[in-house]
Order: C-alpha cells, then sequence, then structure tokens
C-alpha cells in the first residue's frame, strides 16, 4: 500500500501545486511590468506637479548668492581695467597710482576665479544634499538630536517613529550616509553662502589694502 | 453562458493590468512630487545665478567706478564729462536695484534686462574701456523664464 505521496506519477495535488505556482509567476510577472508601466507616467506626472515650485524657489536662492558674487567680480575688474588704462606720469593723485605687480597678480587671479565661478561649483551636490536633510528635517516634528535618528541600526524595527516616517523608502546605508553628512555639515549651514562669505572676506581684504573702504558702502 | 464566463474572465485579466499600473502610477507620482522638487530647485538655483551674475557684475563696475570719482577723485580725460558718466552710473545702478529677486515669467523682466545691457555699455562707452570690460559670458534669456520639460 503506498500513500499518495510516494506515487511517482502527478496527482490531481501536484497538479493544483503547479498551476498556483505558474499562476504565482505570472501575478508576479504582471506586477512587475505594469508596476513598471504606472511608475514610468506616474513620474513624469509627479514632476509636472512640482517642477515650476522647486525652480522659482531655486531661482529666488540662486538670485541672492550671483548677485554678489558678480559684485564682487565687477569690483576687482574695475579696478584691474582701471590700473591698466591709467598713465601715471599724468596722474598727480597718489592714492590712483597703480599698485606693485605682485598686488595686481593677486587682483588678477581673484578676479578670474570669480569669473570662473559656474553654478555647479557654488551649488555642489553637498549643497543640494544638505538643503534636502533641511526639508526633510521641516516635515518631520524632531530635531537632530532625537534618540531615534541617531540609533540607526533600530530604524528597521522603528518604522513609525517620528524620524522614519518619511524615509522609509530608502535603505539603511542611505541613511547612514545622509546621517553622517548632517553629522558633518551644521544643520542649516547654508554652502553656497559659506563659499560666497569666504569670497568677500578676500575681496574686502584686498581693496582694503588698496586704500578702499568697502564698509562705507 | 459559457462565453459569458470566458468574458468575465478577460475583463478581470484587464482589471488586474490597469489594477497593477494604477499602484506603479502611485508611487511613480509619489517619487515623481519629490524629485520634481529638487530637480526643479537645482535647475532654477543654475538659471537665477546665471542671469544675476551678469547683473551683480554691472553693479560692481557701476559701484566701483563711482568710487573712483567720487571718493578718490579720480577724473574723466575732460572734466566737463563727470558729471554725465556720473549721472550714467547711478542710473544704471537704479535700474539694477529694479531687477526682480524672483522669478518673473513676464515680458517686462527680459525688456529690463536689455535696458540695463544697454545702459552699461553707453557708461563703459563714456569711461573709455567698452572693449576692455565686458562680462563676456552672455546666457540666452529664453530659457531662464520657463521650465521646458
Amino acid at each position: 500500500m503506498t500513500s499518495e505521496n510516494d506515487d511517482v506519477w502527478a496527482s490531481d495535488e501536484d497538479t493544483y501545486d503547479y498551476d498556483r505556482m505558474m499562476s504565482l509567476k505570472e501575478w508576479d510577472r504582471m506586477n512587475k511590468n505594469f508596476g513598471n508601466v504606472g511608475y514610468k507616467e506616474g513620474i513624469v506626472e509627479g514632476k509636472d506637479v512640482t517642477i515650476q515650485e522647486g525652480f522659482n524657489k531655486g531661482y529666488v536662492e540662486g538670485v541672492n548668492i550671483g548677485m554678489e558674487f558678480g559684485r564682487l567680480r565687477g569690483l576687482l575688474n574695475t579696478l584691474l581695467v582701471f590700473y591698466n588704462n591709467e598713465d601715471d606720469s599724468n596722474n598727480d593723485n597718489n592714492e590712483l597710482k597703480s599698485p606693485n605687480q605682485s598686488t595686481v597678480n593677486e587682483l588678477k587671479s581673484l578676479e578670474d576665479n570669480l569669473a570662473n565661478l559656474t553654478a555647479d561649483k557654488v551649488f555642489t551636490r553637498d549643497y543640494f544634499k544638505a538643503n534636502q536633510q533641511d526639508l526633510k528635517k521641516q516635515n518631520n516634528a524632531c530635531k537632530d538630536d532625537c534618540s531615534c535618528f541617531s540609533d540607526t541600526l533600530n530604524m528597521e524595527k522603528e518604522k513609525d517613529n517620528c524620524c522614519n516616517r518619511d524615509i522609509t523608502n530608502e535603505n539603511n546605508d542611505e541613511k547612514i550616509r545622509n546621517y553622517n553628512l548632517e553629522k558633518h555639515n551644521k544643520p542649516n549651514e547654508n554652502l553656497a553662502e559659506k563659499l560666497l562669505i569666504e569670497y568677500r572676506e578676500k575681496v574686502y581684504r584686498l581693496l582694503d589694502e588698496l586704500g578702499f573702504d568697502m564698509n562705507s558702502f | 453562458m459559457e462565453q459569458q464566463q470566458k468574458s468575465e474572465y478577460l475583463d478581470d485579466l484587464v482589471n488586474l493590468e490597469s489594477m497593477f499600473i494604477e499602484i506603479g502610477r502611485e508611487d511613480g507620482l509619489r517619487d515623481g512630487v519629490n524629485s520634481g522638487k529638487l530637480e526643479g530647485y537645482i535647475l532654477g538655483c543654475e538659471k537665477g545665478y546665471e542671469i544675476s551674475q551678469e547683473i551683480g557684475f554691472y553693479n560692481g563696475v557701476a559701484e566701483m567706478w563711482l568710487k573712483l570719482i567720487v571718493d578718490k577723485g579720480w577724473n574723466m580725460p575732460k572734466k566737463s564729462m563727470n558729471e554725465r558718466i556720473m549721472k550714467e552710473l547711478i542710473s544704471l545702478k537704479e535700474k539694477i536695484s529694479l531687477f526682480p529677486k524672483e522669478n518673473q515669467q513676464n515680458i517686462e523682466f527680459i525688456e529690463l534686462l536689455d535696458k540695463i545691457r544697454s545702459k552699461y555699455k553707453v557708461c563703459t562707452s563714456l569711461l573709455g574701456v567698452i572693449n576692455s570690460q565686458k562680462f563676456k559670458k552672455v546666457t540666452s534669456v529664453e530659457d531662464i523664464n520657463y521650465v521646458a520639460i
């Protein structure tokens, strides 16, 4: 006497299992294929909704920073042109005499740096990353000293805590990377503005050497 | 009867397709909304930066020439021209101060940009530096106001 399980020939149950397996496979395949089609449609549609709004926000930031970078270059550029054109022998004003060559060179290289400062050098990857972190923090209730954020290993367990609600789709590596980035850059630090301040100090110091008091503006 | 059942099965299958598409679409919509914000922001930063760098440059140029003339007592080759150039420089600065800090989707913005550029040319030409003092890298205006997708 043999039990059903020992039967080497396909039984009804085996056929049932086989059908079930195939239909599951088919289900997964359809889920993947049609899901992808829908996802592609959705992502285009979603971008349409927010891209203009994002553009307008970014534009304000770009204008604020660009205006000042341009101004700094304009100040230096004028002096370069001025010293280049001015004939010292005709000039009895001591204050306007051309400075020594090394100062002129410094002026030239700083002006050159500013002229070559394209948008991608000011608004770097890290700038946008830090910026996104700020946005995420605004959306979440807790601050960066919140215990649930620092404990990256427990994140999987606590999917619904105050920090993780919006970022459950990121994998753990990414969370840790973002977290490290956040530790590295102080919160709310604007990297583009920081660069601008650095350059402004350089320009004002050089202009001060040349006898121009920039604080009077 | 059997025919009807078959067509119901087919309906179910078609429904399943559109259900999967709909679920995918919802996920895509959510991700698209998020990435649109960021993509738009990046594009906006670039365009805003490029255009305002030029305007800022003119501003700095006007500022420094005024400083040379007013603070340092530099004179134009013809002293009588001093007043004229100062007037033009101040007018250039005034126009620059009108430059909008926000994205303007209108034609006035482009008109103002043209006015600033031509006023700058007037100034540099009076100062005799029209060929040596240029912003050089000129960006096109058309693609600034509207995002092309």
